[in-house]
C-alpha cells in the first residue's frame, strides 16, 4: 500500500511512454514513402497519387485535402488496418445476410411489353456521339501494368471495369440486384434500332440481354421484398422497343430452368461458361443452328476466385467461406487469339487462359482475354469464310468460346475501349453476323449508348 | 484538416507535441502553437485565413478602444460587434437571405454562391464574447495581437468548439503549467474521443445515410422502421460525432496545458428538455445566455417578456447552426418545448411524471428533434415525417430495413450504452475498489495503460477502412 504512490507515478510514466511510442511508430511509418503502395489488390484500384501544388489549389484548399487523401490511401499499413477493421466490423451484428446498397433511386415501374410500340432512332445522336466517343477512346489512358508472372502479364485492374451494383448476401453467395429505369431503356432500345437503320442491310444484327443473378437465382418474393425490378419483365420489354428486324436473343427462361445448377459464381457479378452455354443455346435457336453439347468440350478448373461481389462488400467473411471455382470449356476449333490491348500492343492469347497463378480476384479473365479494344480467334477448321463480331462488355467473355466453333472468323471489340466501327469490319473482314451480348444493367442504361451508336454509325 | 484523419493524427498532432514538449519558454510555445493552428486552419484554404486574422484585427482593436477610451466604450463595442456580425452574416448568411428575397419578391435574379469559411461560427462568437467580456470590464483587454490571434485560431477548437472565452484560457495562454498527471488523463481523452469518432460515429454515419441520405424517392419508399432507425442512428452520430471533437479538443488541451470546459454532459440521459439543454453544446447555450437572453432581460420581467426572450435565443441558436429554414424551425422547436415544460407543465407537475416516462418522452421529442435538423429540403423532411407514421404506405419494414438492423444490432446497442455515463460509472467502481484491493489495482493499472494505445489501433483501423468522413458541425 504504501508504495502506491511510487507505482502511481510508475503506471502513469508507463501510460504516457506507451502511447507516445506507438504515436511515434505511425509518424515514422508513415514517413517511409517508398513503402507507399501504388495500386490496391483488393479494392481493384490505383491508389490516389501525390497532389499537383499550383496556385489555386493551394488557395483554395484542394491541393491540401490532396495530400490528407494521400496520405491515408497510401499509407504503408493501409491494407492491414483495413483487415483490422473488416474483423471489427464483422462483429457489429448478425451478418449472415447482408444488403450492399450500391444504387442511387428507386426503380421505375416496367411497362407492359404487349402495349409497347418500336423506338423511334435517334438519328441527331450520331454526329455527337460519333465526335464525343472518339474523343474519349483517345483519351482513356492505360492503367498500370502490374508485375508479369511465368511471363504472361497478369489480369489487368479493371480501372474502368464495372463495380457490381447492389448486392444481396445470403448463405454465403451473392446476388447482384437489379433496377429499372425506363429512360436508360428507351435511350438504348432506340439507339439499337439507329444501329439497326444504319447496318442493318450489311449484316445480320443480334441482341443478347444477359440477366444478373439476383433476378435468375433468387426467389421472386425475396426481389420483391427489396423492391428490385423484373428481369425478365424489364428484357421483354426492352425487345418489344427494338425493330423487329433485329434479332432478340431472349435467354432468361433457359437460365432459370437450369438455375440448380453453377450458372453464376457466388463472389461476383458475372456468370459462368455454363451460363453463357445456356445462352449460346438460346442463340443457336435464334440463328438456326444445332448447339454442340457440353461433352464435346474440354473442361479446365481453376478455384479460389473472390470476385467484384467480395471487394464490393468489404471482404464479406460470408464470401470468403465459399470461394467459386471458374470451370471452362475449352473450344476445339481452335484456342488461339490474337488481341490487341488498350496500350496498342497486340499480343497473342488463349481463348480460355489457364489463370491458376492470378490474382484471386481476377480469375474471371480466363475467358476471351478480358476486355480489350480488339480480339481475333481464327477457326481454321471452318472454311465457309464465316464471321462474326461481337459487340460486348464482360459478360460477353464468357459466351465468345461457345461461338468459336460455329465460324471461321471470330472478332471480339469491347463496347467500352473499341475503336472500329462495324462498317469498318464489314469492309476489311467481311462480317454477316453481329451480336451485342451486354448485362442488363447495360442494356437498360444510358451509360454506353454513346458508343455503341459511334460504333454501329 | 479534421482530427479523425491519419494524416492529422500521425503527422500534425505528432509534430505539434513535439514542438510543445521541446520549446522550454511559454513564448516559444505561443509561437509554435500559433504556427500549428495557423496551418491547420489553412488546410481548408489560405484564403479564409485572411478572414480570420481580419475578424481577429477588428476585436484586438475594439477591445483596445473599449480600454483605453472608457467615454466612447459603447460606441467601440457596438462598431466592433456590428462588424463582426456583419461579416459572419455576408459569409454564412447572405445567400440565404438573398434567396428569400428572391422568393418574396423577385429581385435579385443572381444569388452569389459564397463558400462558408469553416469554423466562422465558432470563431466570430469567440471573438465577440472577448470583446464584451472586455467592455463589462471582467477580462483585461490583450495588448499583444498575435496572442489573441492565437486564441482565436487555436486549433483545438477553431473549428469544431468548444466556444471557448477568453478569460477562462487566458491564465494558460501567458503562463503554462503542464503536469504528468494532466498529460495522462488528456492521453485517455484525445483516444477516447477519436475512437469515438473514427468507430463509432462513423459506423452510425453509415447506418444513417443508408437508409435516410438518399434521393426523394428512394425516401418516399422507405417504411416507418426505416425512418425510425435512420432517425435513431442518426440521433446516435450526431452525439458521438460533436462530443468526440471536444472530448479530443479537451484531451489535447490537457496535454498542452489548456483546459476547456466540458462541452457535453451524457445529454441524453436527460428527464427533461431544459435538461437537455444544460447538457448539449453547453458552451454555445452559456453563450446565448450571457450574451443575449440576459442582456434582453433574462428571467427577470414578465412572463412574456420572458417568452420574448426565449424566442430570440431559441430562433439564433437554430439560426446559428445553419443558414436554412430548418434550423430555424428545430431552435424555435425547442423554444416551444422549453415554454410549455416552464410556463405550462411547471416544476411541479413535472416532478409527478415518473422519471423512466420523462425520459422516454424527452428522448421521443429529441429524436423528431434531429429528423428536423437533418433534412433542410422541406419536401424531403415532410416525406420523412410522414413515412414515420406510416402515411406513405410502406408498412412497418422491409427487407432491407431488417437487414440493415440485423447486421449493426450489436453496434448500435453498443452506441445506445456509450451515449451514457455506464462506462465513466465501471471505471470510478474499478477506481474505487484498486484503493482497497490488490488485484483491483493492478486490473486497474493494466486498463490505464493498454487503453490508448488500443483505441489508437482501433482507430486507425477504421480511419483507414473509411473514406467516410463526415462532420457534421462543419457548416458552421
Amino acid at each position: 500500500m504504501k508504495n502506491r504512490k511510487k507505482y502511481n507515478g510508475l503506471i502513469r510514466m508507463i501510460k504516457i511512454v506507451a502511447a507516445a511510442g506507438l504515436l511515434t511508430l505511425f509518424f515514422v511509418i508513415g514517413l517511409i514513402w517508398f513503402a507507399r503502395p501504388k495500386t490496391s489488390a483488393v479494392e481493384k484500384r490505383t491508389l490516389t497519387e501525390f497532389p499537383k501544388l499550383t496556385w489555386s489549389s493551394f488557395w483554395d484548399g484542394s491541393f491540401f485535402s490532396g495530400v490528407d487523401t494521400w496520405y491515408a490511401d497510401t499509407y504503408p499499413l493501409r491494407e492491414a488496418l483495413i483487415s483490422g477493421d473488416q474483423a471489427l466490423e464483422s462483429h457489429y451484428g448478425l451478418r449472415g445476410d447482408q444488403i450492399v446498397n450500391n444504387n442511387d433511386r428507386a426503380a421505375d415501374d416496367i411497362p407492359d411489353a404487349s402495349t409497347i410500340t418500336p423506338a423511334v432512332a435517334d438519328p441527331d445522336a450520331a454526329s455527337s456521339a460519333a465526335s464525343s466517343s472518339a474523343e474519349a477512346a483517345a483519351s482513356s489512358q492505360a492503367e498500370p501494368e502490374p508485375e508479369p508472372e511465368e511471363n504472361l502479364p497478369d489480369g489487368t485492374i479493371d480501372e474502368l471495369g464495372e463495380k457490381a451494383g447492389s448486392i444481396y448476401i445470403t448463405k454465403n453467395a451473392g446476388y447482384g440486384i437489379y433496377y429499372f429505369y425506363q429512360e436508360g431503356a428507351d435511350t438504348f432500345a432506340s439507339t439499337v434500332n439507329q444501329v439497326y437503320q444504319n447496318v442493318g442491310d450489311l449484316v445480320d444484327l443480334y441482341v443478347m440481354i444477359i440477366p444478373i443473378s439476383g433476378g435468375v437465382m433468387l426467389d421472386e418474393r425475396v426481389q420483391e421484398d427489396m423492391q428490385a425490378s423484373d428481369q425478365a419483365k424489364a428484357i421483354e420489354y426492352l425487345y418489344a422497343r427494338m425493330d423487329p428486324g433485329v434479332h432478340t436473343v431472349s435467354i432468361f427462361d433457359n437460365l432459370k430452368k437450369h438455375n440448380a445448377e453453377y450458372i453464376y459464381f457466388h463472389t461476383d457479378h458475372h456468370w459462368t461458361a455454363l451460363g453463357a452455354y445456356y445462352a449460346y443455346q438460346m442463340f443457336c435457336q435464334e440463328k438456326g443452328i444445332e448447339p454442340h453439347t457440353l461433352d464435346e468440350f474440354e473442361q479446365v478448373e481453376y478455384d479460389n476466385f473472390l470476385g467484384s461481389f467480395y471487394s464490393s462488400s468489404n471482404q464479406s467473411p460470408a464470401l470468403a467461406a465459399n470461394p467459386d471455382t471458374v470451370v471452362g470449356y475449352v473450344p476445339n476449333g481452335t484456342n488461339l487469339m490474337t488481341m490487341r490491348e488498350r496500350s496498342g500492343n497486340e499480343l497473342n492469347w488463349r481463348i480460355v487462359n489457364d489463370v491458376s497463378n492470378y490474382r484471386s480476384g481476377e480469375k474471371y479473365s480466363c475467358f476471351a482475354g478480358g476486355d480489350n479494344p480488339w480480339s481475333y480467334a481464327h477457326n481454321e477448321t471452318i472454311t465457309d469464310g464465316s464471321a462474326v463480331v461481337v459487340i460486348k462488355d464482360s459478360f460477353g467473355n464468357a459466351f465468345i468460346p461457345w461461338l468459336v466453333d460455329h465460324y471461321e472468323h471470330i472478332y471480339w471489340i469491347d463496347i467500352r475501349y473499341t475503336t472500329n466501327t462495324i462498317r469498318q469490319m464489314v469492309q476489311e473482314n467481311g462480317i454477316q453476323d453481329v451480336v451485342i451480348a451486354l448485362n442488363i444493367d447495360n442494356g437498360t442504361s444510358k451509360a454506353l449508348t454513346d458508343e455503341l451508336l459511334r460504333i454501329g454509325s | 484538416m479534421v482530427f479523425s484523419s491519419l494524416l492529422f493524427v500521425f503527422v500534425f498532432l505528432f509534430a505539434n507535441l513535439c514542438s510543445q514538449i521541446w520549446i522550454k519558454t511559454t513564448r516559444g510555445k505561443n509561437i509554435a502553437m500559433l504556427v500549428f493552428s495557423l496551418v491547420f486552419y489553412s488546410w481548408s484554404g489560405p484564403r479564409y485565413l485572411v478572414l480570420l486574422a481580419g475578424m481577429t484585427l477588428i476585436c484586438w482593436a475594439g477591445a483596445l478602444a473599449i480600454e483605453r477610451w472608457p467615454r466612447y466604450a459603447k460606441a467601440a463595442l457596438t462598431a466592433t460587434v456590428a462588424l463582426c456580425l456583419t461579416i459572419l452574416g455576408i459569409f454564412k448568411y447572405l445567400g440565404f437571405v438573398l434567396t428569400n428575397f428572391q422568393h418574396l419578391f423577385g429581385v435579385p435574379t443572381v444569388i452569389p454562391q459564397i463558400l462558408l469559411p469553416i469554423g466562422i461560427s465558432f470563431y466570430t462568437f469567440q471573438l465577440l464574447s472577448y470583446v464584451v467580456d472586455v467592455y463589462r470590464g471582467e477580462v483585461e483587454a490583450q495588448p499583444t495581437y498575435w496572442l489573441l490571434l492565437l486564441y482565436a485560431s487555436l486549433f483545438h477548437q477553431c473549428i469544431a468548439g468548444p466556444i471557448v472565452r477568453y478569460r477562462d484560457v487566458r491564465d494558460d495562454i501567458l503562463t503554462r503549467r503542464v503536469t504528468p498527471g494532466e498529460i495522462s488523463a488528456g492521453i485517455t481523452r484525445f483516444t477516447v474521443g477519436l475512437a469515438k469518432k473514427a468507430v463509432l460515429a462513423n459506423g452510425c454515419a453509415a447506418v444513417a445515410d443508408s437508409l435516410l441520405e438518399t434521393t426523394a424517392d428512394q425516401l418516399a419508399a422507405l417504411p416507418a422502421m426505416g425512418v425510425l432507425l435512420g432517425a435513431i442512428a442518426f440521433t446516435l452520430q450526431i452525439y458521438l460525432d460533436f462530443s468526440a471533437y471536444s472530448d479530443m479538443a479537451v484531451g489535447m488541451g490537457l496535454m498542452c496545458g489548456f483546459h476547456y470546459k466540458e462541452n457535453f454532459n451524457y445529454p441524453y440521459i436527460s428527464d427533461s428538455i431544459a435538461e437537455f439543454w444544460r447538457r448539449w453544446h453547453i458552451s454555445l447555450s452559456t453563450f446565448f445566455r450571457d450574451y443575449v437572453y440576459i442582456p434582453l432581460g433574462g428571467n427577470r420581467c414578465s412572463v412574456r417578456r420572458q417568452i420574448f426572450n426565449l424566442f430570440v435565443v431559441w430562433a439564433l441558436t437554430g439560426l446559428w447552426h445553419g443558414a436554412s429554414w430548418n434550423f430555424v424551425i428545430w431552435g424555435l422547436y425547442y423554444g416551444v418545448l422549453i415554454c410549455l415544460e416552464r410556463f405550462v407543465l411547471g416544476q411541479d407537475r413535472m416532478a409527478r411524471i415518473p422519471n423512466a416516462l420523462r425520459h422516454v418522452i424527452v428522448m421521443a421529442l429529441v429524436v423528431l428533434g434531429w429528423l428536423i435538423f437533418k433534412f433542410t429540403d422541406f419536401g424531403m423532411l415532410g416525406t420523412a415525417l410522414k413515412g414515420l407514421i406510416g402515411l406513405n404506405h410502406n408498412g412497418f419494414t422491409n427487407m432491407t430495413v431488417g437487414l440493415t438492423l440485423k447486421n449493426n444490432i450489436f453496434f448500435l446497442l453498443f452506441c445506445c450504452v456509450a451515449v451514457t455515463p455506464l462506462g465513466k460509472k465501471l471505471r470510478n467502481i474499478l477506481g474505487n475498489l484498486a484503493k482497497r484491493n490488490q488485484i483491483c489495482y493492478w486490473i486497474n493499472a493494466a486498463w490505464d495503460v493498454a487503453h490508448p494505445v488500443v483505441l489508437l489501433i482501433i482507430s486507425a483501423m477504421a480511419l483507414a477502412g473509411n473514406s467516410y468522413n463526415p462532420f457534421l458541425y462543419f457548416r458552421f
